[in-house]
């Protein structure tokens, strides 16, 4: 996606007239980042494929439907993290409790004791693929999307706070990872 | 969590923050040491997360397909489009065909006999969990050989090396026999 693609919104409205070619280009605009989205939920690159035709194909079926409540692309990725959960629960039959997800360790250091491991690139990683994945899906949309809290909400259909807090969580985690502390929160094995 | 607004930082990161709430956190942070040095580890996430979140998307054959699909699904459309419409899909099609024709070869699966081997061509997608051996057993029941994939959908393309191309009969009984392998083959489709 760059500054010259055309808005989601307009492709969606000539999507609903039933434009193929709008479609062509909503997919060649926005595919890498819908893939990119359901990877961080399927973790698998064949299943992330298959997420993102049916998310195009959604978008398609349901252009007429999209009432512009919503930014067109918190739509889509609503669609995405639907379809991605669908088949993340086909595989699966466990998923995370959110009150797990409060259970973090409040002892975790100060981000200027930490700052200087974080600038080895390394271990940053590491302590970033330690997290569940919960936190990496939030700090995907926020960081990876860049994407504002209200919209994080939506598409992954949680209040205001959860998203605010998760993401906080995530930070604390990541500095006692960071500090050598490893007290990570329990399992947090799926999504929400 | 103390009177610093740690979890509006994220969203002043990413540059999504605005208003009051982005003036507030500014307010702090200019007299917050702590809360810039809580910033600037969000900063080295946020880089992070996107070298490690960027993932190469599927390539073009999963962009024929998917437009193959729209086209029969398509959404209600205007009275006044059909002719339109028609034309873009001839346009797709063609699309789709100078797409699938440009697909690159991958060598490394030829069969000994080279491209030009006799046989037909099918398109296989095996389910994620299937074996190596329960491949190899699905392509010997109709003695066929991987000549490229998987792609990007999972999808091999194998030849029947033992059935002239005219010979409509065995093409269908092959593919009968294939499909019937499932759950281990998902997808059988003879290659135009």
């Amino acid at each position: 996606m760059n500054e010259r693609d055309p808005a989601p919104e307009q492709l969606i409205a000539r999507m609903a007239r039933g434009e193929e070619r709008a479609l062509a280009e909503f997919y060649d605009a926005y595919h890498a980042r819908v893939y990119a989205f359901a990877l961080k939920l399927v973790r698998d690159r064949a299943d992330a494929a298959e997420v993102l035709n049916e998310v195009m194909l959604e978008v398609w079926r349901g252009a007429r439907q999209y009432a512009g409540r919503s930014r067109a692309l918190t739509w889509v990725f609503g669609i995405a993290h639907h379809k991605a959960i669908d088949r993340v629960r086909r595989r699966r039959d466990r998923f995370e409790d959110d009150a797990a997800l409060a259970a973090v360790a409040d002892d975790a250091p100060a981000a200027v004791d930490v700052i200087a491991i974080a600038e080895d690139r390394d271990r940053l990683r590491d302590c970033l693929e330690r997290l569940s994945e919960a936190h990496r899906l939030v700090l995907h949309l926020a960081f990876f999307d860049d994407l504002p809290y209200p919209e994080i909400a939506e598409i992954i259909g949680c209040p205001l706070g959860t998203v605010k807090t998760r993401v906080f969580h995530a930070k604390q985690l990541l500095k006692q990872c960071l500090a050598g502390l490893e007290a990570r929160a329990p399992s947090l094995p799926s999504v929400s | 969590m103390s009177e610093h607004p740690e979890e509006l930082l994220p969203w002043y990161a990413n540059d999504t923050l605005a208003g009051e709430e982005r003036a507030r956190v500014e307010r702090h942070l200019a007299g917050c040491a702590y809360c810039r040095a809580e910033l600037a580890l969000l900063q080295a996430m946020r880089r992070e997360v996107k070298a490690l979140d960027a993932a190469a998307p599927p390539g073009e054959l999963a962009r024929a397909r998917l437009l193959k699909e729209a086209r029969r699904s398509r959404p209600p459309r205007a009275r006044w489009m059909p002719v339109a419409l028609a034309a873009s899909l001839a346009l797709v099609v063609i699309q789709a065909a100078v797409l699938v024709s440009l697909l690159p070869r991958d060598d490394r699966y030829a069969p000994l006999g080279g491209e030009t081997a006799p046989g037909v061509i099918v398109q296989v997608r095996f389910a994620p969990e299937a074996t190596e051996r329960e491949m190899r057993a699905v392509l010997g029941a109709v003695n066929g050989t991987i000549v490229e994939g998987p792609g990007a959908l999972g999808v091999y393309r194998v030849r029947l090396a033992a059935i002239p191309p005219e010979d409509g009969e065995r093409i269908a009984a092959a593919i009968e026999t294939l499909r019937a392998a499932a759950p281990v083959v998902t997808h059988v489709e003879r290659e135009p």
